[in-house]
């Protein structure tokens, strides 16, 4: 008895962030500036076209340049596996949970390999093996280092949601970008589908 | 039907006007963010797709002329939530838009604003 208590004392139930949750940053974000660019993605960035940009031929953009952004999105939590249903571009992303790792061969992807934990009450993801692409769409571009930590948090007795983004990238900013977005939950709220036909595109 | 008397403004009074410098990274090939313009016209179409809508008007300048433009609004998704929907929004609605215009001066702008012909204003995003 007494060591079931003491039990329930210490462990803590991690937070459902279940939901439909819709943005309430400003587009362009809060937290820190942008870091300083390095030469390459200086360069890159001056000789950048963007009637190049493949979210012009309905290529996702992916993440993290847009998903936190401006759109809603659907969180479906599980033990085993969390999932970002993102309504831009219908965009999906995978948070293993459980200790699971990046098998040892990992196709680069746009959404990147990410794991997840619980840490108190915050869900803590890290993301790694990015394909390399464009990281902010007026021409910033990353290389393929690219690796993001997020924490996320209930705030508001759960009727919001706050989330730090620590982006990482030595190829393109001189230092790490830290960036804040909170949404709020929309308790009967949709996902509506979004398929991007290139046909449409009005570039 | 009565037609408010500000809706009548035609694209010959199109106003420009400093907008806030806030960051729009997926228009940047098109639209100037640091302006602003308004337009009035006849809905002729709804083109209600992803990733964004289009709402396309006939307006009419102070001589007369017809020009055709388009709005580019948000994802329908948006829209949705916005309450701008094509059962809302209809051809032959007379509406005056406010937008960001684009850099080469073809008659398209990016939707901020919609007034509609009851006189409720829309803002899209």
């Amino acid at each position: 008895m007494l060591l079931g208590f003491a039990f329930a004392a210490t462990a803590q139930e991690p937070p459902d962030l279940t939901g439909v949750w819709l943005a309430t940053s400003p587009r362009s974000g809060g937290g820190e500036p942008m870091p300083a660019l390095t030469a390459r993605a200086q360069a890159d960035l001056d000789n950048f076209d963007p009637l190049s940009d493949p979210v012009i031929r309905c290529v996702p953009p992916g993440f993290p340049r847009s998903g936190p952004i401006i759109y809603p999105m659907q969180i479906v939590q599980t033990d085993a596996l969390i999932l970002f249903l993102y309504e831009t571009f219908g965009m999906i992303r995978r948070v293993y949970m459980g200790g699971r790792t990046m098998p040892e061969y990992w196709p680069p992807s746009l959404m990147g390999f990410s794991v997840g934990r619980f840490e108190g009450d915050e869900l803590v993801i890290e993301t790694t093996n990015y394909a390399p692409g464009i990281l902010v769409g007026r021409g910033i571009l990353q290389y393929g280092d690219l690796s993001v930590v997020e924490r996320y948090r209930l705030i508001d007795d759960g009727a919001g949601l706050e989330g730090d983004v620590h982006i990482t990238a030595p190829q393109t900013f001189e230092a790490t970008w830290r960036r804040q977005y909170t949404w709020e939950l929309d308790p009967d709220g949709m996902i509506f589908e979004s398929i991007c036909d290139p046909e449409d595109s009005r570039f | 039907m009565t037609i408010p008397t500000r809706l009548t403004a035609s694209i010959a009074t199109i106003t420009l006007y400093a907008a806030s410098a806030t960051a729009h990274h997926s228009f940047v090939a098109l639209f100037d963010p640091s302006r602003e313009i308004e337009v009035a016209g006849v809905v002729t179409e709804f083109q209600f797709i992803a990733p964004h809508a289009y709402i396309r008007i006939d307006a009419t300048d102070d001589s007369g002329a017809v020009q055709q433009w388009e709005l580019e609004t948000t994802s329908p998704g948006q829209l949705i939530r916005a309450g701008l929907t094509p059962d809302v929004l209809l051809p032959g609605d007379r509406i005056e838009a406010v937008g960001n215009p684009t850099r080469d001066g073809r008659p398209l702008m990016r939707l901020l604003t919609i007034t509609l012909p009851s006189g409720e204003t829309k803002q899209i995003q």
